[in-house]
């Protein structure tokens, strides 16, 4: 067991243990701060959506890739940061095509809920109207790349049963879009995709053959704010597939 | 098709770090990257496509579709841009009967753009299937069109133009003289010598060397390695090229005096695509080397001491020379920075503690360690020691190298280099900063105007927006796009930079573009994300007056949603409702 250390986070004193994620510290002691590609318990942060952006000395970093060291003084909530915050989630809005009402995860959308929470009504960017595809190949997934935020979490932390990865980027820069290995997304057991259904925090990932399953007003985000929601992590099953269709 | 798959994937062992090689070896044959070659890579490497198509579109240089026998790339940097590159452009585009991004009609020639290829004192400038060709006129473009008509390649002709020779890298040295001390200096003292010197990052961000040596020294894993970032992507710098072409040895021996320090026996040197035509150049230095007990085993009969330098060609990527892009390039992948921690000292090429350093850091070494720290401190300010190589380009009449001490002043630097009429200097590249003459007192040191080398200077009939725009667009397309900030920021960054030049923007743009600049920089994750809005902001500081000019709009593009306005006739309702009940 490692000695605890001290650190503060908005002026607030806070025992730690070292090198403990500052996300994950921050939430057990009552502070929240917004994140969205963040994934809990899951190795090596992703680093890509930026908003969990916080101020450590003069320094902006994204907390998820922070670790705890003695005498850390931290800013999480200030107008400069919620602003940040809350252009951030603005950008995302506008690089996609996000039409909410008519989304199957509409409520369960953690880019929908940031939203919500940062108090976001019209961004304050141009929206871009990318031409974007929906990839209906595959047998089990439907991919809606008008909603992909390309945070990674497909493409880093999803792995098939034989540990292959499954998603990759293509392109570069503002052409950047993840592309799906067809074959093997096919050959995932029913529990694999819900898993990987659920990773995708917004709707670009569906499952084939379900729609909406609860209405809304009973989805994640409509009771529970997403700063008190924790996402859980379902360990990734290795049964063998039975066949969805 | 199948049997020169096998073959190349035999030549590397099927080895998935060398995929950009294996990719080269294809596109070399084929002259781009046929589907089908992907297939049988993906049945041999046993990858899926798109995994292969991750390492394959992250670089510019890969072509998927038939681009072309010979491709011509046109150098698009701001100083191509100035010295007349639309005229060459079109020049190229009437001479192959294609326009700008495309293939001919005949299929033998591409024509394409490319960011700053590190020919600025000569520009205009184009690499030509792989040459780089300067001084570009509408006649030498007939010639060579018409030459390559006939199946002749231009000539590699590099005119490395050097205007000051300076006391430390241009002092006498003979091939392996710095290994001399070699015999005398443990590992500890090198790095003590070279910590003592006080040298820091020629690449631009400035950490001093000492200290990298030192804590790659101090890891517990044994296994380690040496990187030279030879991938020179910031716009207007060639002083790496210079290194490179004519002094080649002194960077191997700061490599091996690197190697020795912190006990590496395999070095890289990360050779940017743009100076393909170096690398028969530098191979054979380095078998020159081997030969002289340079390199290899048991170097200069030192036991156990045994480095091997290899050198990997990259393909088409600015945001690769950042060095844990540079990482995972070297491992076969995207060039996406890393996550830091952990630093490359600590798990750097193949997760085992690397140090990279710069050419031009590697070479000043070896003078350090011939010379003594104590000659190199004698040169420069107390806070930057030591020389500096200038790449310096555009309105000026000897544009090439110059080896100045650390402090010079921007007025002397001007004088130096015959600048009349100057309205700005690009101190750095675009990620670097633009100031005007009333700055000219400032200096070139780490404290004050930090310089990885790239300076540029552009006289006052220049337009300046027209080149930071040219720099604002740079950054959108280099963005690795694996951070939002700097991939989706980029494009509206871009946009207000548009509507500034096409007089539709007003002048609370210019307010947005300070605070919108603000948050992409303080959000991104590596270097180009943070510095990708130093151009804009320094500019604006710098001439306010030439921005306001141009602003001249009543309304601004970007109208702010007014909720209250757009809703009366909703609260009219609900006010009503409410009244009736
Ligand atoms: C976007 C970006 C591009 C860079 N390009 C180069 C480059 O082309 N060459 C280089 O030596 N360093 C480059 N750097 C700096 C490297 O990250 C790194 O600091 C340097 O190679 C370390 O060597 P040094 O300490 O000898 O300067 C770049 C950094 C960033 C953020
Ligand atoms: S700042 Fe830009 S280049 Fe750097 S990681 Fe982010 S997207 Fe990539």
């Amino acid at each position: 067991m490692k000695k605890k250390v001290n650190i503060t986070i908005d002026g607030k004193s806070i025992s730690a243990t070292p090198d403990d994620n500052i996300v994950e510290v921050a939430k057990a002691n009552g502070v929240y701060i917004p994140t969205l590609c963040f994934y809990p318990d899951m190795g090596k942060c992703l680093g890509t959506c930026r908003v969990c952006t916080v101020k450590w000395k003069r320094h902006h970093v994204a907390a998820c890739t922070l670790k705890v060291e003695e005498g850390m003084e931290l800013t999480v909530q200030s107008d400069e940061l919620k602003d940040l915050r809350k252009a951030l989630v603005e950008l995302l809005f506008v690089e996609g095509n996000h039409f909410c009402p008519g989304c199957e995860k509409s409520g369960d959308c953690k880019l929908q809920a940031l939203g919500y929470e940062l108090q976001m009504t019209v961004p304050r960017f141009h929206y871009r109207f990318n031409n974007r595809i929906i990839e209906y190949n595959s047998k089990k997934i439907l991919f809606e790349h008008n909603r992909c935020i390309l945070c990674k979490r497909c493409t880093h932390k999803f792995k098939d049963s034989k540990g292959r990865r499954v998603f990759f980027f293509k392109g570069k820069g503002c052409h950047l879009e993840v592309e799906m290995v067809t074959e093997l997304v096919d050959q995932l057991n029913e529990e694999q995709v819900d898993h990987l259904v659920e990773l995708c925090p917004v709707g670009a990932l569906l499952k084939k053959g379900k729609g909406f399953d609860r209405p809304y007003g009973e989805r994640k985000y409509d009771k529970t704010p997403v700063g008190q929601t924790t996402e859980t992590h379902p360990k990734p099953s290795t049964k063998k597939h039975k066949g969805l269709l | 098709m199948k049997r020169f798959i096998e073959s190349i994937c035999k030549t590397f062992n099927c080895d998935k770090t060398r995929l950009l090689d294996i990719f080269w070896a294809i596109q070399e044959k084929y002259s781009y990257v046929p589907q089908k070659t992907l297939d049988l890579l993906s049945h041999k490497l046993k990858l899926s496509i798109p995994e292969l198509k991750d390492t394959l579109t992250f670089y510019h240089f890969f072509h998927q579709k038939p681009s072309g026998k010979i491709i011509i790339y046109v150098d698009s940097s701001a100083i191509s841009e100035i010295f007349g590159l639309n005229k060459i452009i079109s020049s190229f585009e009437q001479e192959l009967n294609c326009k700008m991004g495309e293939v001919d009609p005949t299929g033998q020639f591409g024509l394409f753009k490319t960011p700053c290829i590190g020919m600025s004192d000569q520009a205009p400038a184009a690499l030509i299937h792989g040459i780089p060709v300067g001084k570009l006129t509408t006649a030498k473009i007939k010639k060579i069109v018409a030459d390559l008509r006939k199946n002749i390649l231009p000539k590699v002709q590099i005119k490395n133009k050097v205007q000051l020779r300076g006391p430390v890298l241009f002092e006498k040295h003979n091939v392996g003289e710095s290994l001399d001390l070699l015999y005398a200096l443990t590992p500890d003292q090198i790095i003590q010598e070279v910590e003592d010197s006080g040298i820091r990052g020629r690449g631009g961000a400035g950490f001093s060397t000492g200290k990298k040596w030192r804590f790659c020294a101090e890891q517990k894993e044994k296994q380690r390695y040496i990187v030279c970032n030879a991938d020179e992507g910031e716009p207007g710098t060639f002083k790496d090229r210079y290194l490179l072409t004519k002094n080649p040895t002194l960077v191997f021996e700061g490599m091996i005096l690197a190697a020795r320090a912190i006990g590496a026996n395999q070095g890289l040197i990360y050779l940017r695509a743009e100076y393909k035509y170096l690398k028969g150049h530098l191979q054979s230095i380095l078998d020159q080397m081997q030969l002289q007990n340079l390199l290899g085993n048991q170097i200069l009969d030192i036991p156990n001491f045994d480095f091997h330098i290899r050198i990997q060609l990259g393909a088409g990527s600015y945001v690769v020379g950042e060095e844990t892009a540079l990482l995972e390039s070297l491992e076969g992948r995207r060039g996406e920075p890393r996550m830091r921690p952990p630093f490359p000292v600590e798990q750097g090429y193949l997760s085992k503690p690397t140090i990279i350093n710069n050419v031009e850091t590697f070479a000043s070494v070896s003078k350090i360690i011939k010379n003594g720290a104590h000659w190199y401190k004698k040169f420069g300010t107390s806070s930057s020691p030591g020389t500096k190589l200038l790449s310096v380009s555009g309105d000026c009449a000897h544009p090439g190298i110059y080896e100045v001490e650390w402090g010079l002043s921007i007025r002397q630097f001007l004088k130096l280099v015959g600048a009349t009429n100057t309205l700005a200097v690009q101190v750095g590249g675009p990620s670097g900063q633009c100031i005007s003459l009333k700055e000219k007192n400032r200096r070139l040191s780490f404290d004050d105007l930090p310089t990885g080398g790239s300076m540029m200077v552009f006289s006052k009939k220049r337009n300046l927006l027209n080149i930071i725009k040219n720099f604002v667009q740079f950054f959108q397309d280099e963005s690795c796009g694996c951070c939002l900030p700097c991939r989706a920021g980029n494009i509206v960054l871009n946009e207000q930079m548009h509507a500034i030049l096409s007089s539709e923007a007003a002048e609370v743009d210019l307010q947005r573009i300070q605070n919108w600049s603000k948050i992409i920089s303080a959000s991104s994750r590596c270097g180009l994300g943070q510095s990708c809005t130093n151009p804009m902001i320094s500019s604006m500081q710098a001439f306010p007056e030439i921005y306001k000019k141009n602003v001249k709009a009543h309304e601004s593009l970007y109208r702010p949603f007014d909720v209250e306005n757009k809703t009366v006739a909703y609260e009219q309702v609900v006010q009503l409702h409410e009244k009736e009940s």
